[in-house]
């Protein structure tokens, strides 16, 4: 999921609005600010009959209801690009379809570290692409023999990308759950 | 290029989508409000039902209960709005970009320390850069605290720059 930048202001100015109206009805109960004796209702009537209320409540709807719909659809995670720019001389250009090569990547990280059910995930950074490996860690494990299989993999991505188009991270979770094993752990 | 390191998700993402829902709840009110002003709906406008409660001289109860509620809501917002991403995973030593979460940290220290001689069982948690093994010991085993230190140590070589406590009890006879 993503997390959109509009989310930590909108969520302060929105909590804000919020407490404000929560005040303001706890000021129209107890009456402890003398704001809402301030307020007259009356005021507020001619506004909702005027002919023009009911479209611009309409219009704001409207614009409500879209932000809505966007600030809920730009959470969803986007598929990054399946070609990579490399770089080329002159005029020639040579796109690499990057998707063939997480799942050579996952191969690699599986068969050189004790760790399972690797995922790979496609990331689009500025100016290339990021690799995501994600596995699940042996218990048996040891940190040299993950450490020289992440290293290895950042060196063969390295060679066949020295300008650092597709880039590799490996991420080592905590060891899936005892039932999920495949093969039985022995001591 | 500036890679950001992995981290959970930003404490805001939660209210957001409250937030995103709270919005579409009042485009309805505003669309309910139109489509009964200009006739195009039989209903009675929400709107003004809500805003002739204005007039009484004091709230409802459900109008106090809605206020009660906006406040605990305000109140989670506006914390979720400051606090940080956390990072979820640690950095490894190396030239490779790897990170390890501290829940695959503890599992490689309780293996490591249960293999340790002399140890029945282990258990790791892992706060901050603290790790704290807790070792039951077989009796008489008493020196096996040490093992536990350097199998641990050896284990998690270069995954991260930990403090490792053991916390050893001696199983009774």
């Amino acid at each position: 999921m993503r997390t959109p930048a509009i989310d930590r202001p909108a969520a302060a100015v929105i909590g804000l609005a919020l407490l404000a109206a929560g005040g303001a009805v706890a000021d129209w109960r107890f009456d402890f600010a003398g704001v809402w004796t301030r307020f007259d209702p009356d005021a507020v009537d001619p506004v909702v009959d005027a002919g023009w209320f009911p479209w611009a409540a309409l219009a704001a709807a409207v614009v409500l209801a879209v932000l809505a719909v966007w600030w809920l659809l730009a959470r969803l995670p986007r598929p990054a690009e399946g070609r990579v720019a490399l770089a080329a001389n002159g005029s020639d250009r040579i796109d690499l379809d990057a998707r063939s090569v997480a799942p050579r990547l996952r191969a690699d990280l599986e068969r050189n570290a004790p760790v399972d059910q690797v995922t790979s995930r496609r990331l689009d950074l500025k100016g290339g692409q990021l690799i995501r490996l994600r596995a699940h860690v042996d218990p048996r494990a040891d940190g040299e023999s993950l450490i020289k299989a992440a290293n290895g993999l950042t060196q063969t991505v390295a060679t066949a990308f020295p300008d650092g188009e597709v880039t590799v991270r490996v991420i080592v979770d905590g060891p899936r759950r005892e039932r999920a094993r495949r093969t039985p752990r022995v001591h | 290029m500036k890679l950001r390191d992995p981290r959970h998700g930003p404490a805001a993402t939660w209210p957001a989508v409250v937030a995103a829902l709270l919005l579409a709840g009042l485009a309805v009110l505003l669309a309910q409000h139109a489509a009964a002003e200009l006739g195009w709906t039989g209903a009675d406008s929400w709107l003004r039902s809500a805003l002739a409660a204005l007039h009484d001289a004091e709230p409802s109860v459900w109008v106090l209960i809605g206020a009660a509620a906006a406040v605990l809501l305000g109140l989670w917002f506006l914390i979720a709005a400051f606090l940080p991403a956390r990072r979820s995973h640690l950095p490894a030593d190396g030239d490779g970009d790897l990170w390890i979460s501290p829940r695959a940290v503890e599992a490689l220290a309780s293996d490591a320390a249960e293999r340790a001689p002399g140890v029945l069982h282990a258990d790791s948690e892992l706060r901050r850069r603290r790790l704290k093994v807790k070792a039951l010991l077989a009796p008489g085993r008493e020196a096996a605290v040490a093992d536990i230190l350097e199998a641990v140590g050896e284990r998690l070589h270069g995954l991260a720059e930990l403090e490792v406590a053991v916390q050893a009890k001696e199983a009774r006879r």
